[in-house]
């Protein structure tokens, strides 16, 4: 959240009037968005035309009008230069399964990199997105679905991209490896990458992202940072995360103090977990103003308001 | 400076594709059935020479070139390697949306044209390559069986002529595996164009636009020259000839520019 504040003067990604229209039919219709330096959410249901959207932005489908465009780069005519920085990982993604994992990922490695040794690297990235070693060297045809989307994750990240797309990146992993994925999302976007997520979880993406637009039928909803838009809707419930790998209980009390004592920002004194704390204001904003003090310290809204945001504007 | 840095990156990333090519379709299961392909037309044609020796006693070199090579081992060549190189590149393009990889090799800072210049290289190589092969070993047994080779100019003819053959059954599987992103197609179309087309240009008088037909006319021109030493080399025949090269090259180009305008979706 404070991050995306601070670079929150020239988008990454600018789209402008973006419309697909395939066999008559809008599938994407005049988006306008700005996507700034953040874990951004494209959500919608099934068919709203998120895939899409992110094919058009790297070049693999060309719109049938309107233009967009990553680090300023215009995505119809600079597509190549603009995938050197990118990464993506596709909805059920597949490989050619005669290769092996590594050679698959040190190909994508090279091409993305001017680097010719890349063994550290690539093995350090198997490592990183939990692929167990035993088939780094075996063809993908003996991978299961989970380890082949753990590999399009690692590809995805080959190469030290700035930005990353990740097509429903939960699909595949089972629920405990939906935890450790997202918090290594989480650490690469604190890293300072970009990661546009496409989802219909809700629940598991409403953990990483900070902002969101909402598409349905090809049409953008709403686009706006997660706290701003829960609190334009009615929601005042937020949570602060505390960093759990440090000992941070002076801190903690620091914040409940400072927060406890202004009476005009919160609704009622926040409550105290081993974890996080709960506070209820009108101004999330002014808050996450108090959090730059607090370095591993994380506002969000509380657990399930996005779901409630998703069903209060799509359906 | 940078133009020279650019460039030494196009050639890594151009060689990095061909080399990874090179090796899927090196551990394709399909190799190994080619390889028995390719055997064939040496195997078919040791049975003709002993067939020969049993009843010639004189196998001079015109037998050699003009009978031994361009009428029966060449002519069994063109008749597999077509058959070969519809099988080997007819999931060329289309092999990536049928098991989905095409999504992160089009992600890749490549632009599309260079990956699918880079797959034809990667092919005609390994094409190539087995033709070589096929070819050598044919005229190693020539001249163990026989004491001599075919002459140098008539089997480097007779080699191209094969492989012009084999470019066109690449070229026109690689337009189909592009433009419908389905092998069965690429497979078929090509097979129906090859082995049932021709008798159909023919009832219709359409025997122009049969690749056949150019090849037979080059053909029976070279095999003249080798048995009169006159070469009969009209329009006709330098039209046939000229089609025989451009029209590969044409499908290649036009697939390019096509696949290129498409939508990447699988």
């Amino acid at each position: 959240m404070k991050k995306k504040r601070s670079h929150q003067l020239t988008p990454i990604i600018s789209v402008k009037g973006l419309t697909k229209i395939y066999d008559n039919v809008p599938v994407v219709n005049n988006l306008n968005l700005d996507i700034y330096n953040s874990c951004f959410g494209l959500l919608g249901p099934n068919g709203a035309g998120k895939t899409t959207i992110l094919l058009m932005l790297l070049g693999l489908i060309k719109p049938t009008k309107g233009k967009a465009f990553i680090f300023g780069k215009d995505i119809i005519k600079n597509s190549v230069a603009i995938r050197e920085n990118s990464g993506y990982l596709p909805e059920n993604v597949g490989f050619n399964s005669n290769i092996t994992g590594r050679e698959h990922l040190e190909l994508i490695y090279r091409l993305r990199t001017e680097f010719f040794n890349v063994k550290k690297p690539v093995e350090s990235l198997m490592k990183w997105c939990g692929l167990n070693q035993k088939f780094w060297d075996k063809k993908i045809k003996t991978y299961s679905q989970g380890m082949r989307q753990r590999l399009g994750l690692a590809i995805a990240f080959a190469g030290n991209p700035k930005i990353v797309f990740l097509d429903e990146p939960l699909s595949n992993i089972d629920p405990i490896g939906r935890v450790e994925i997202i918090s290594k999302i989480k650490k690469k976007q604190r890293e300072g990458i970009t990661i546009i997520i496409s989802s219909h979880i809700i629940l598991e993406v409403e953990k990483i992202i900070d902002s969101l637009a909402l598409i349905d039928n090809g049409i953008l909803k709403v686009s706006d940072n997660i706290l701003t838009l829960a609190n334009k809707l009615g929601f005042n419930e937020f949570e602060i995360f505390y960093n759990n790998k440090t000992d941070n209980s002076e801190k903690v009390q620091e914040l409940d103090k400072i927060l406890s004592n202004r009476k005009d920002l919160i609704l009622e004194k926040p409550t105290l977990l081993s974890d996080r704390m709960i506070i209820k204001t009108k101004y999330p904003d002014e808050i996450a103003k108090i959090l730059f003090n607090f370095n591993e310290f994380e506002l969000r809204p509380i657990s399930g308001t996005l779901d409630k945001i998703y069903r209060k504007i799509i359906a | 400076m940078i133009n020279r840095f650019y460039r030494n990156k196009l050639i890594k990333q151009e060689f990095l594709l061909i080399t990874s090519f090179l090796k899927k379709y090196l551990k394709d299961l399909r190799t190994i059935i080619c390889l028995i392909i390719i055997i064939v037309p040496p195997i078919y044609t040791i049975d003709i020479i002993n067939l020969l020796f049993e009843t010639e006693t004189n196998i001079d070199q015109i037998v050699i070139d003009g009978y031994i090579y361009w009428n029966v081992f060449l002519f069994f060549s063109i008749l597999l390697y077509r058959f070969f190189a519809i099988i080997i590149s007819s999931d060329i393009i289309s092999g990536d949306f049928s098991d989905r990889s095409a999504m992160i090799l089009y992600s890749s800072p490549v632009s599309r044209n260079r990956i699918v210049i880079s797959k034809i290289i990667s092919m005609v190589i390994y094409l190539f390559l087995f033709q070589l092969i096929s070819f050598i070993l044919f005229d190693i047994y020539l001249l163990i069986r026989v004491g001599t080779f075919v002459s140098v100019n008539i089997f480097l003819f007779g080699f191209f002529l094969n492989f012009l053959n084999v470019l066109f059954c690449l070229s026109f599987s690689l337009m189909l595996s592009a433009l419908t992103k389905k092998t069965i197609i690429s497979i078929l179309v090509p097979f129906f164009y090859f082995y049932v087309g021709p008798q159909l240009f023919d009832i219709f008088d359409f025997e122009q636009l049969s690749y056949t037909y150019h090849t037979a006319i080059v053909i029976e021109v070279i095999s003249n020259f080798i048995e009169s030493g006159v070469l009969n080399f009209g329009f006709e025949q330098f039209l046939s000839f000229i089609l025989m090269i451009c029209i590969p090259l044409v499908l290649i180009f036009v697939t390019i520019i096509i696949f290129n305008k498409s939508d990447i979706r699988v």
